[in-house]
C-alpha cells in the first residue's frame, strides 16, 4: 500500500466537512443539525492536527484544543436553545420555527 | 508489560523471540480472567460484609454446612458460583418493543469500557528504586490518567443507551438519572485528580507512583499524595462511589422507585455484563485511588531486592511480586472501605445528590487544586523541579 | 526516521469515520445518529492517535464523547418520544444540497491536490524554542509537556479568553434553558410542588 501523507488526512477532512455540511443543509431536526455541525468541527480539527504533525508545527494542536473548547461551549448554548425552542413550539423542526414571536 | 514479558519468555525458553501480538493477547486474556474471577471474589466479599453489617443469614450459611461451621468467613461461599451458573444458563430475552441495535450495543459498550480502562493501570515494577524502573502495566500510557477518565465516560453512554433502547419508562428514568449523576460527579473527580497531576508533573500513572516513592520536599514519608492532597483523596473517593452507582448513590437502580433502573429489561448474559462491569469498575476506581493517592506498589522507605535467595530455592522477580502483593493489599483495603460505606449509609435523594456534588464537592476540589499548586510551586522553587 | 502512519490503520479509521458520518446525517432514529456520531468521534480520536497526538485523542474522547454527545443525547430524550422515528428527515431540496456539497468537495480536493505543502521530510524534532521562563523545549512527538508549555507561553491570552468564553457560554446556557418562573409554578426546589 502506498504510504500515507498529509494529503490523505486533508482529503479525509474535506470529505468529513462536506458530509457535515450536507447534514446541516438537509436535516430538519435542530439536534441533528447540531450533530452535523460537530462533524464539521471535527473535519477542521483533523486538518489542524495533520498540519501540526506534518509541517511540523505544534501550534496546530494548540488551535485544535481551542476548537474543542469552543465546540463544547457551542454545544451547551445550542442545546439550551433547542430546549427553549421545544418549550415554545412543542417541536424542534427548524423549518417550522419561522415566527418571531416567542 | 512487553519488555518484562519478552524477558520472561526468553529466560524460560532460552532465547525465543515472541511475535509482537503475543503480549497484547496475553494481556487481554489476563485482564478478562482477572475481571471475571475478581468480580466473583468481590461479590462474595460484598455479601460477607453486608451479612456481617446487616446481620443477613444467607451469605453466612449457603452451601455445605461444614464450611459454615468452620468459621464465619468460610460459610456461604456457594452463592456466587451458583449465581454465575444461573446467569449463564438463563434464557436470553430481547423484548419485542425494544430498539434492537441499542439494546444489544449497550452491554457490549459497558463491558468494553470496563475492559479498556485496565490498560494504563500499573500494578508493579521491576528494577525497583533504580533510575528507570520498568512499570508493569498493559501499557503505561503517557496520558494514563486522562485515558482512564475518558474511557469512563463510555459507561455513561452505555447506561443512557440501555435506558433509552429498553423502551420502558423506568429504564429511561434510571438511565437518565445515572447519566446525570456520573456526568456531574466526573467534574469534581477530574479536579480532585488534577492535584496529584500538578504535584507529579505527569499524567502517566506509573510516573505518579514513582514520584510518590521519591517523596515531597525530599521527605519520603510525605510522598503519598494522600497527605498533600488529602481533600482531593476524600473528594475522589466520594465521586468514585457515585461513578460506580454504588449506594448511597444508587438512585439509578433504586428498587423501590425504578424496578432495576436501566437494567430492568436485561436478563441472562447481558445482565451479567452490566453486573460484571459494575464490580470491575468498582475495583478499578480502588486501583486508581491506590496508584494516585496511596503510592501504588511502593511503601515509604522500602525497596525489595530484585531476587530472593531462600537457600534451597532462588526466587526471581521478587521485587515484581512484592510490588504486586503490596498493590493488591492496598487496593483491597480501599475495596473494604467502599463496602463499609455501602452497607452503612442510606440512599440519598436525587436533588440532594446534585446539590452535594455541585455546591460542596466541586469547590472542595478547587481548594485542593489550589493547595497542590502552592505545594508544587514550593517544591519547584526550594527543592528544584518536580520529583518526576 | 520519517513519520509514516500505518496505511492499514489509516484506511480502516477513514472507513469508520466516513461510514459513521453517513449514518449521522441519514439515520432515521435520532438516537442512532447520536451513536453513529460517537463512532465518528472515536474514529477521529484514532486518527489523532495515528498522528501520535495522544493527548488530543484523550481530550477528544473526554470532551466530545463524554460531554457534548451526552448533552445531545439528553436533549434527544427530553424533546422526543422514546421510539418515534424522525420521519421528516430531509428538507425539500436534498438534491440541491447534495450538488452543492459535491461542488464544495471538488473545490476542496482540487485545492488540496494542487498545492505543495512545505512538509518537512524528517519530523523527528519539532523546532526548539526557549520559553520566557527559560525552558528548552524540543520534543520528538507532540508530547503533553510540549503542548503545555506552548499553551502557556505564546498562547496565554487566547487560553484565558477561552476559559472566559466557556464561563459565559455556561451562564448563557443556564439563562436560556431555564424555565421562566411563573406565579403558579415556583421554580425553587421540589418541596413546594403539590400533586
Amino acid at each position: 500500500m502506498s504510504p500515507i501523507g498529509l494529503n490523505h488526512f486533508l482529503g479525509l477532512g474535506a470529505v468529513l466537512f462536506c458530509l457535515g455540511a450536507y447534514g446541516v443543509l438537509t436535516r430538519r431536526n435542530a439536534i441533528a443539525v447540531l450533530m452535523s455541525l460537530e462533524l464539521m468541527f471535527n473535519a477542521v480539527n483533523l486538518n489542524l492536527v495533520a498540519f501540526a504533525r506534518f509541517l511540523p508545527n505544534l501550534d496546530g494542536v494548540v488551535l485544535a484544543v481551542f476548537v474543542i473548547a469552543v465546540a463544547a461551549a457551542e454545544a451547551a448554548v445550542g442545546v439550551a436553545l433547542v430546549l427553549s425552542i421545544y418549550r415554545n413550539f412543542r417541536h424542534i423542526d427548524l423549518d417550522q420555527v419561522d415566527t418571531m414571536k416567542g | 508489560m512487553e519488555p518484562i514479558f519478552e524477558q520472561f519468555v526468553r529466560d524460560l525458553t532460552g532465547g525465543f523471540q515472541i511475535p509482537f501480538w503475543a503480549p497484547m493477547l496475553v494481556s487481554l486474556g489476563l485482564v478478562l480472567a482477572f475481571i471475571a474471577l475478581n468480580a466473583m471474589f468481590m461479590i462474595w466479599l460484598e455479601r460477607k460484609i453486608c451479612g456481617r453489617i446487616q446481620r443477613r443469614l444467607g451469605p453466612m450459611l449457603t452451601g455445605p454446612k461444614a464450611w459454615a461451621r468452620f468459621s464465619m468467613w468460610t460459610g456461604g461461599w456457594f452463592q456466587t458460583p451458583c449465581d454465575s451458573v444461573k446467569l449463564l444458563l438463563k434464557e436470553d430475552i430481547v423484548p419485542a418493543q425494544v430498539d434492537r441495535f441499542g439494546f444489544m450495543l449497550a452491554p457490549v459498550l459497558i463491558f468494553m469500557a470496563a475492559l479498556a480502562v485496565y490498560v494504563p493501570l500499573p500494578i508493579s515494577s521491576t528494577a525497583h528504586g533504580q533510575p528507570s524502573p520498568i512499570v508493569v502495566a498493559v501499557a503505561d500510557l503517557d496520558i494514563g490518567l486522562l485515558y482512564v477518565v475518558a474511557i469512563t465516560t463510555l459507561t455513561i453512554l452505555a447506561i443512557l443507551t440501555a435506558g433509552w433502547a429498553s423502551n420502558n419508562k423506568y429504564s429511561l428514568l434510571g438511565g437518565m438519572r445515572a447519566g446525570v449523576q456520573i456526568l456531574s460527579y466526573e467534574i469534581p473527580m477530574l479536579f480532585a485528580l488534577m492535584g496529584p497531576m500538578v504535584l507529579a508533573g505527569s499524567l502517566s500513572l506509573g510516573d505518579l507512583v514513582l514520584v510518590q516513592h521519591a517523596g515531597l520536599f525530599g521527605v519520603p514519608f510525605l510522598g503519598w499524595f494522600l497527605v498533600p492532597s488529602f481533600l482531593g483523596a476524600v473528594v475522589y473517593l466520594i465521586c468514585a462511589v457515585a461513578e460506580t452507582n454504588r449506594p448511597p448513590f444508587d438512585m439509578p437502580e433504586a428498587e423501590q422507585e425504578l424496578v432495576a433502573g436501566f437494567s430492568t429489561e436485561y436478563t441472562a448474559m447481558r445482565f451479567a455484563m452490566f453486573y460484571l462491569a459494575e464490580f470491575s469498575n468498582t475495583f478499578v476506581v480502588c486501583m486508581i485511588f491506590t496508584a494516585v493517592f496511596l503510592g501504588g506498589w511502593t511503601l515509604p522507605g522500602f525497596v525489595p531486592p530484585g531476587s530472593l535467595n531462600l537457600g534451597f530455592f532462588h526466587l526471581p522477580y521478587f521485587d515484581l511480586l512484592a510490588g504486586m502483593a503490596i498493590f493488591f493489599a492496598k487496593a483491597y483495603a480501599v475495596v473494604l472501605l467502599l463496602m463499609w460505606i455501602r452497607w452503612t449509609f442510606p440512599r440519598l435523594r436525587p436533588d440532594h445528590l446534585m446539590t452535594f456534588g455541585w455546591k460542596f464537592l466541586l469547590p472542595l476540589s478547587f481548594l485542593n487544586l489550589l493547595i497542590c499548586t502552592v505545594l508544587a510551586a514550593v517544591q519547584q522553587i526550594y527543592f528544584g523541579g518536580n520529583p518526576g | 526516521m520519517i513519520f509514516d502512519p500505518n496505511p492499514v490503520a489509516f484506511w480502516l479509521l477513514a472507513a469508520m469515520v466516513t461510514g459513521c458520518a453517513l449514518a449521522v446525517i441519514r439515520a432515521h432514529k435520532l438516537y442512532h445518529a447520536g451513536l453513529a456520531l460517537v463512532g465518528t468521534l472515536f474514529g477521529v480520536a484514532g486518527l489523532y492517535g495515528l498522528l501520535q497526538v495522544w493527548f488530543l485523542a484523550g481530550v477528544q474522547v473526554l470532551v466530545y464523547v463524554g460531554a457534548i454527545v451526552i448533552l445531545l443525547l439528553f436533549a434527544i430524550m427530553l424533546t422526543h418520544h422514546m421510539m418515534t422515528p424522525n420521519l421528516k428527515t430531509l428538507s425539500t431540496q436534498p438534491w440541491t444540497a447534495a450538488a452543492m456539497c459535491l461542488m464544495l468537495l471538488a473545490v476542496l480536493l482540487g485545492g488540496i491536490l494542487s498545492s505543495t505543502w512545505q512538509t518537512a521530510p524528517d519530523t523527528t524534532v519539532y523546532p526548539t524554542w526557549t520559553s520566557q521562563s527559560g525552558f528548552q523545549v524540543a520534543e520528538a512527538i507532540p508530547s503533553v509537556k510540549a503542548l503545555g508549555f506552548r499553551l502557556l507561553d505564546p498562547f496565554t491570552l487566547p487560553f484565558e479568553m477561552v476559559s472566559v468564553l466557556i464561563l459565559v457560554a455556561m451562564i448563557a446556557a443556564l439563562a436560556v434553558a431555564r424555565k421562566p418562573p411563573t406565579p403558579e409554578d415556583p421554580a425553587e426546589g421540589c418541596e413546594e410542588v403539590v400533586p
